[in-house]
């Protein structure tokens, strides 16, 4: 609706930024508008289903993202996204609740 | 609170799930893969010998002689491959604290693996196998599932170390 997207995360691979369990609302991005290191995006991708990871590089069109943490898949195996898998770029994060 | 509110709306309509995976995090590990590996890779090398002593050599066995090298040289690099799995993605410190001996069997596996691939040599392909039931003894061994070792019920008929599920 009107191009916002909420997901559920599930995973360790965006920590410390997105905690496993956190919802996350992301806003669909204009292709004409440049991306930018360190966004993060919400990600149809062709192997791994709906997935979440950062914004590193364009390489003419193809772009690249990689996970936050060390245990994340590595920019190689995600491999380089186009612009139609793209859902939307993450401009919120609701982490869950601290359990004491 | 915006996540009390999210976590309602969820139970309601349900949001997707967005993976933020590591490893496609399947939990599956199992040493069998690089132990057939290093079985066809001894396997191979039992027919390339067998072609080695025929009195004459066909076409065909020219043809099945390098299918074999390179079936022998693609196993060693499955060995290699599936040992660097569980030892980078399943063994964690509290395994390599117990088991302080792995990162040496491992590097072991790779250079027995090399020999293996440059030679056709009987006892490098025999040595890489033992070294691999001994990855294997250890991962059952943190599993905590009791193994045994049998003869393959195939050629090339050595020994093998298998997990024994049925005490599970």
């Amino acid at each position: 609706m009107f191009g916002f997207s909420i997901g559920r995360v599930r995973g360790n691979s965006m920590l410390p930024r997105i905690q496993p369990d956190s919802y996350i609302i992301t806003i669909k991005y204009p292709k004409y508008l440049p991306k930018r290191t360190g966004q993060m995006f919400y990600i149809d991708h062709p192997r791994y289903g709906p997935i979440v990871k950062t914004f590193t590089s364009n390489d003419n069109g193809n772009l690249w993202f990689c996970g936050e943490s060390s245990d994340s898949i590595s920019p190689k195996e995600i491999g380089s996204i186009s612009e139609k898998h793209l859902i939307g770029l993450v401009i919120w994060v609701s982490p869950p609740k601290q359990r004491v | 609170m915006l996540f009390n509110l999210l976590s309602q709306l969820d139970k309601k309509i349900t949001f997707n799930q967005v993976l933020a995976h590591c490893d496609v995090p399947c939990g599956i590990y199992d040493p069998m893969v690089a132990q057939i590996a290093a079985l066809t890779v001894v396997r191979q090398v039992d027919q390339i010998n067998e072609i080695s002593t025929k009195d004459e050599i066909s076409t065909n066995d020219k043809a099945n002689f390098g299918r074999m090298v390179a079936v022998k040289e693609e196993h060693v690099k499955k060995v290699k491959g599936e040992v660097i799995i569980i030892w980078g993605d399943f063994i964690k410190q509290p395994q390599l604290d117990s088991h302080p001996e792995l990162h040496g069997l491992v590097h072991s596996i790779m250079l027995a693996g090399s020999k293996a691939k440059q030679h056709v040599d009987k006892e490098a392909a025999l040595d890489l196998l033992d070294k691999v039931n001994l990855f294997a003894e250890i991962f059952w061994k943190i599993k905590g599932v009791k193994t045994y070792r049998a003869v393959s019920p195939y050629a090339p008929a050595v020994e093998v170390v298998y997990p024994d599920l049925k005490g599970q």
